[in-house]
């Protein structure tokens, strides 16, 4: 069963094609590695997944529907409750609680707060960050802020996690700490999660792996099929 | 600014600055029944005054003044300052002559008051009102420089030029002078328009340019926002709240700066609040807020823009 449908996807910025004709086909539950160097598009391409930017043509079908043709307040939930999105950089607030920023995707939703309070505590207990709860980012390592943002990730409970880059800012240990962790919520949570990264190592650690180059894709190793639809 | 603007338009009472139609001042007395005779006297210390005697001046006034050998009363005639200086002290008038000579006055009382009128002619700003007997002493004994005032409540119907005056007359109307003020003051109130303006562009650029400074910083925020599913309703709400917030600060002040002029206006004006005075600030304070209210939505929507884009 697909999660996501991706037809004909064209991005352009004015004159440069960064996404060129991309079509592929994500099954649920699965663990997929878009792997490819700087500029190649795969950022583009999780963006565009994760319903951030909007396509110069094609089609994403989520649930086989086209988030594209959502009206925006469906995006919008679209966005904060079947996507949760990692990054290289955590993007977490500087000036907010580990706590709070792990609250934020259920603040957004208007969740009751003490609901909210408990599922960020449970959610940090379960990633081992709960020590960590009352301090600021920038008094945590970088493997411990990776583990607040995919605390605040998981929040929502989306059926998806989009990852770009997750492991780029961390050392070969929280990496490996990191992909595990990764691993453990596709494996007991039953999320799909989609892994942008340049690091070919990543890759051994997924269901499928797609490679893109200058906008395309170009090899799927683990496949046999040839990516045409 | 606004509160200037009105103070300069405001209080414009020509009837108590200038309680005459026409005023000549001349070396001769070109119509005996409405005019006085005056002497120009030059006080130590201060220069060249008008004297008259006390007689005239109640005539002038409608006062009751009474005043003893010795004594006079100081006025001037120009715009309201500081304490009068010569209350309750004397005053020495000069006789140049072959051999100087001073003459001892005690100044009974000092007082800012429009007799002629205000700032008509330079030797019309102070005037010393004699005893009627010190004034014919004065007179007498050409202590002073003869001149006789004519004064007119109605516009006279000869012009300047056939009245054939002598080359020393002065002649004054008011009509003439209030045109000239009105003209003055309006070239005044469009420069403060326009430097209200400026400065209102100039405080909306700056608030513009800072926000488009700190967009690094706070796009940041947003665009986390964003990505985690922030409703684009509410994150126009967060943005305006922010953009309100430093947007509304000029406009505290110009409130402020309004009401203070406006005590000042009520301070300096007799009659008080009046209907008109009120609606000049009316009017001021809509242009105002107006011009203020279009910049905000202005900026507001352009940062908004900027902010939101790819939303």
């Amino acid at each position: 069963m697909y999660i996501y449908k991706i037809v004909n996807l064209i991005k352009n910025y004015n004159v440069l094609n960064v996404i060129q004709d991309v079509s592929l086909e994500i099954k649920q539950g699965e663990m997929l590695g878009i792997i490819g160097k700087s500029g190649c598009g795969k950022t583009t391409l999780l963006k565009i997944l994760g319903g951030i930017l909007k396509p110069t043509s094609g089609s994403v079908f989520y649930q086989e529907e086209n988030i594209y043709q959502y009206t925006n307040d469906k995006l919008e939930d679209y966005r904060r409750l079947s996507v949760g999105t990692i990054f290289q950089d955590y993007k977490l607030l500087d000036n907010i609680s580990i706590r709070e920023n792990i609250m934020l995707p259920a603040i957004l939703n208007h969740d009751d707060i003490d609901f909210a309070i408990d599922k960020a505590e449970k959610t940090a207990k379960t990633l081992g960050i709960e020590s960590k709860l009352d301090c600021y980012p920038y008094e945590l390592s970088g493997g411990e802020k990776q583990r607040a943002a995919i605390s605040r990730a998981l929040m929502n409970d989306p059926k998806v996690i989009l990852a770009d880059e997750p492991t780029g800012n961390l050392d070969p240990r929280t990496t490996m700490e990191v992909i595990e962790l990764l691993l453990e919520i596709k494996n007991t949570l039953k999320k799909t999660i989609i892994i942008v990264t340049h690091d070919m190592e990543i890759g051994n650690y997924c269901d499928d792996i797609i490679k893109m180059s200058q906008g395309k894709i170009v090899t799927d190793r683990k496949a046999t099929r040839p990516l045409t639809f | 600014m606004g509160g200037l603007i009105v103070s300069v338009d405001s209080g414009q009472d020509f009837t108590t600055k200038y309680p005459y139609e026409t005023i000549i001042y001349s070396d001769s007395n070109i119509c005996p029944q409405n005019s006085y005779h005056t002497l120009l006297v030059n006080i130590a210390g201060y220069g060249s005054v008008t004297a008259i005697s006390n007689d005239d001046y109640n005539h002038l006034t409608k006062a009751e003044s009474n005043l003893r050998q010795g004594e006079v009363l100081f006025l001037d005639e120009r715009e309201k300052g500081a304490d009068l200086p010569l209350e309750e002290k004397e005053i020495e008038v000069i006789n140049k002559g072959q051999d100087e000579k001073h003459f001892k006055y005690k100044v009974k009382n000092a007082e800012w008051k429009v007799i002629f009128g205000q700032n008509i002619f330079q030797e019309l700003n102070g005037v010393v009102v004699f005893d009627d007997e010190d004034f014919a002493l004065l007179s007498n004994g050409k202590l002073g420089v003869e001149k006789f005032i004519f004064l007119s409540k109605q516009a006279i119907d000869l012009d300047k030029d056939s009245l054939k005056l002598s080359g020393e007359a002065e002649y004054w109307n008011r009509t003439e002078q209030v045109a000239k003020e009105r003209i003055e003051n309006k070239v005044v109130i469009t420069l403060i328009y326009m430097i209200s303006l400026i400065l209102i562009l100039e405080g909306q650029a700056f608030i513009f340019t800072k926000q488009i400074v700190n967009l690094k910083e706070e796009s940041y925020r947003y665009d986390v926002l964003k990505q985690l599913g922030i409703k684009r309703v509410e994150l126009g709400k967060m943005i305006e709240k922010k953009i309100k917030g430093i947007l509304l600060i000029p406009g505290v002040l110009a409130i402020m700066s309004g009401i203070i002029f406006f005590g000042m206006d009520i301070g300096q004006n007799s009659s008080g609040i009046t209907l008109l005075l009120l609606l000049n600030y009316g009017i001021v304070i809509f242009i105002f807020a107006f011009i203020q209210i279009l910049g905000c939505y202005f900026i507001s929507r352009k940062i908004k823009k900027i902010y939101m884009y790819e939303f």
